[in-house]
């Protein structure tokens, strides 16, 4: 069988037995999914990409010290991992305010932007950038669930739990965010139109 | 069912966290009430909308941190 095929727990267990290649196949499978996490908490890419690898390194390390005992659920254990990394950087970040651009973009990315992307790539402003933008712009509660629900794909009452709130205001605080998503999707729909 | 329920159960309904009964009378209500079908159907279009929204890392990214596993692993196994 081929090892894409393999749950998540197979692999783990692979890899723990010495099988590097199986670990690899976790991070392919997972990839997107954490980054996007990530990414959509820290709100910089490359922020997410250093994040990313902390989340990994943690991982291993995790395993290979035989404290990992998430059976079967290394997605929602990976993704917590991610998230309380993620978010224990945007406390830091708080703390030690970045220089940002008038639109609110930060200085050093932008100097990077300038050196490492091309200007086809500058200038797309695809539905999917909106997008990104208007999550981001989402208040942090609201934020914080829609990407647990929907990203990390924790049910509410997970949420719930997590946020320390009863259901109904996790319930209650992701319509909040698809309604200002569907808001802010429409004006923009009309400014184009 | 009052609207703060209603509400709740048109959000649990579209991450398919509604238990079958309450679906059904849900199902039933979106096809009486057209507040309720354009609810629905206007958050499952966000929901699409949002699957857009997923990144993927660079590969320099993904490939330092495969590299970073065998490191690890050779270390592990030259320490004992």
């Amino acid at each position: 069988m081929l090892k894409t095929e393999l749950s998540d727990s197979c692999l783990v267990s692979l890899y723990t037995k010495g099988n590097n290649e199986a670990m690899s196949v976790l991070i392919d499978r997972h990839k997107s999914r954490i980054f996007t996490t990530i990414y959509l908490i820290v709100k910089d890419k490359y922020i997410a990409e250093d994040i990313l690898q902390d989340v990994f390194i943690k991982t291993i390390n995790i395993i290979d010290n035989n404290k990992y005992n998430e059976q079967g659920k290394f997605l929602p254990w990976i993704l917590r991992v991610a998230h309380n990394l993620a978010i224990d950087h945007f406390r830091k970040e708080k703390r030690n305010p970045k220089i940002t651009l008038p639109d609110g973009s930060d200085i050093f990315n932008s100097l990077r932007f300038s050196e490492d992307v091309s200007d086809s790539e500058v200038l797309s402003k695809s539905t999917k950038d909106h997008l990104k933008k208007i999550i981001k712009s989402l208040p942090e509660k609201q934020r914080e669930v829609l990407i647990m629900r929907h990203y990390m794909e924790m049910s509410f009452q997970e949420i719930a739990e997590a946020t320390g709130v009863s259901i109904n205001t996790a319930l209650g605080r992701m319509r909040y965010a698809l309604i200002a998503l569907r808001k802010k999707i429409k004006q923009k729909q009309v400014a184009y139109e | 069912m009052n609207r703060t329920s209603t509400n709740n159960d048109i959000v649990k309904y579209i991450y398919n966290e509604l238990e079958e009964r309450e679906t059904l009378k849900l199902n039933f209500k979106g096809l009486t009430e057209p507040r309720i079908y354009n609810e629905i159907s206007s958050f499952l279009d966000i929901k699409s909308d949002l699957d857009l929204c997923f990144e993927t890392p660079s590969d320099m990214i993904i490939n330092s941190i495969k590299e970073r596993v065998l490191v690890q692993k050779r270390e592990k196994t030259i320490n004992g």
